[in-house]
């Protein structure tokens, strides 16, 4: 390689260090995606910086701005927020966090949540257990009955939720949910099980919350399972009735 | 079910609940007409809507919330922190199908011509809780309260028959210390509301003085998060154009003051210029009454902005300060006004 050559990708080397230092990530601090186009960004600008340099679009750099660093003096954090305040700072770069982490936003989910018909009552939402069998462990059969009968109206609010919000939802569903009872008689997994689950992700994210939320007494030894089939029902449509 | 089982379920699964923020999950019967739809329909409890009329000459803001009612146990309420003293009303007729109608959350073009209103001023007490006023607002009983001390707020709560979350104490104590004002709503429920099954709505509005827009976004820290679907959708309309900012502190460093970031809480989907007539035909009248900017002779144009909010936690983000587009002056008075929602975007800010 000659000396040119050399000079040459020396250059290109410094240029491409300079651009990986340039940059930092777009995600949030939170682990939120940004706009789901995914914004770019760039270093920290001073807040005087940004005002002076109004050629950027809105949507070009997120700014990655805050009340500032543990270090800085509480005058250079007033006039931040006063900048912040009194519109100096285009805040419309500021990082956007509207969705969940790794959730897409849903651009249906508002008409969904808003116009949830009331022609099916979920009211009529039916949950039925079976008897609890335990497969392991040594809980007292007529306490385990009784708790996990306890279970039954925090899974039917859970389905009658569910169907609030998914109106087309299939009338029946049936499955099994296995717990883990630890000694100390505290839930400690929840699993859903069955031939053909069915795809109710809100409603098992709310049903494993209620059943993890419940309390057996101590067992004497070693931590239990327990298995009891679950079914869902949804009466068939009855005209609405509105007060 | 017990009230902790309920509360649990309803605070993890949307939001802030009874005596959390301004994000009721609420519950018993009715329902409201959407638009024109041919089927009745009712919100779901996962979905926060809300209107805020704010007028930057007077100062004041009109926060309109909806909030959507099922099967409420005794006890059932909630608490609107506000940086000032805060009126308390019932709004007859709900303006949030025809504005999600009219003005849908999606990225569009705008429409094409304007009024006022009047509220409280400030007053703290020395006491450790003051009630300011207590009144009847649909079906709630709705208090003003002003408060020094934390633990008395909560032992008021208490003896008021609102059930206050225990983690939610922190969450009132910051707003003790910042001299935040609470409008707090206590569900009166019928007989035959707590098992007809069927949900409803009612739209109370809160207005108060304050210098930028402000939503009461923050919620206490709950022991368990849901991980299910939720919605925040708000119309703003006022004479300019905001941007809502948060101040963002991920709860696992809490310490570590070099985290804390502002961060865009809300989508903007869109901003329109509206005729005032044109928001007048579409919102009740005494909706209509509290447009900010003058009305008569100077109808000018106002601002109308959407936006919407999916995340399922606010884990980590403090109160929503909406702050000017376009440069606005900040001095003298009305900088000095500004100390709390300044508090609110940075925890070294005393207001």
């Amino acid at each position: 390689m000659n000396g040119e050559a050399r000079r040459g990708l020396k250059c290109l080397l410094v240029f491409l260090a300079l651009c990986a230092g340039c940059r930092r990530s777009s995600v949030a601090s939170n682990g939120a995606p940004e706009r789901p186009s995914g914004e770019p960004t760039s270093p920290t600008p001073a807040p005087a910086q940004v005002a002076a340099s109004p050629a950027k679009t809105g949507e070009e750099v997120p700014l990655l701005l805050g009340p500032g660093p543990a270090g800085v003096s509480a005058t250079e954090r007033e006039r931040r927020l006063q900048e912040l305040l009194s519109g100096q700072i285009r805040s419309e770069r500021l990082p956007l966090v509207d969705t969940a982490p790794d959730v897409p936003y849903d651009p249906g989910l508002h008409a969904r949540l808003t116009t949830i018909s009331i022609e099916r009552p979920v009211s009529r939402a039916e949950v039925s257990f079976g008897l609890p069998k335990r497969l392991s462990g040594t809980l007292d059969e007529t306490q385990t009955n009784r708790i996990v009968a306890g279970m039954r109206p925090g899974i039917r609010q859970c389905y009658r939720r569910f169907l609030e919000e998914h109106t087309d939802a299939s009338p029946s569903h049936r499955f099994e949910i296995e717990l883990l009872i630890n000694a100390d008689g505290s839930v400690g997994s929840v699993k859903f099980e069955g031939k053909r689950i069915p795809k109710l992700p809100e409603f098992f994210a709310c049903a494993k919350a209620r059943a993890l939320a419940s309390l057996f007494d101590p067992a004497t030894s070693e931590p239990s399972r327990v298995r009891f089939s679950v079914e869902l029902s949804n009466p068939a449509p009855a005209p609405a009735s509105v007060k | 079910m017990t009230w902790h089982a309920r509360a649990r379920a309803w605070l993890s699964l949307a939001a802030f609940l009874a005596l959390a923020s301004f994000s009721v999950r609420a519950i018993p019967c009715g329902a409201f007409f959407a638009g024109s739809r041919e089927s009745k329909t009712v919100p779901s409890l996962s979905v926060e809507q809300t209107l805020i009329l704010f007028d930057p000459e007077q100062e004041l803001e009109h926060f309109v919330r909806e909030i959507v009612i099922r099967d409420p146990s005794p006890g059932f309420g909630f608490v609107v922190p506000v940086p000032e003293r805060p009126l308390i009303a019932n709004v007859k007729v709900d303006p949030f199908a025809k504005l999600a109608a009219k003005f849908p959350l999606t990225s569009v073009e705008s429409a094409g011509g304007m009024r006022k209103g009047g509220t409280g001023a400030g007053m703290v007490t020395a006491a450790p809780v003051t009630v300011l006023s207590r009144q009847k607002v649909g079906s709630f009983t709705a208090f003003v309260l002003s408060a020094s001390d934390a633990k008395a707020l909560d032992k008021w709560f208490s003896d008021n028959r609102l059930l206050v979350p225990q983690e939610a104490a922190a969450w009132l104590a910051q707003y003790v210390k910042l001299g935040f004002y609470f409008a707090a709503l206590r569900y009166e429920a019928q007989e035959k509301d707590l098992k007809s099954g069927t949900t409803r709505a009612e739209t109370v509005r809160i207005s108060f003085k304050t210098p930028a827009p402000f939503y009461p976004y923050r919620e206490p820290v709950h022991p368990t998060s849901s991980d299910l679907p939720r919605e925040l959708s708000v119309w703003l309309v006022s004479t300019k154009e905001y941007t809502p900012v948060s101040l963002f502190q991920p709860q696992a460093t809490s310490e570590a003051v070099f985290e804390l970031e502002w961060k865009r809480p809300l989508r903007e989907h869109a901003a329109h210029s509206v005729a005032r007539a044109d928001l007048e035909s579409l919102l009740s009248e005494e909706l209509s009454k509290l447009l900010p900017g003058p009305g008569g002779e100077a109808r000018a144009p106002l601002r109308l902005q959407i936006f919407e909010d999916q995340k399922r936690s606010r884990a980590g983000f403090g109160d929503i300060v909406m702050v000017p587009k376009q440069v606005t002056p900040l001095a003298g008075p009305t900088l000095e006004r500004s100390r709390k929602l300044m508090a609110s975007l940075d925890p070294a800010v005393t207001p």
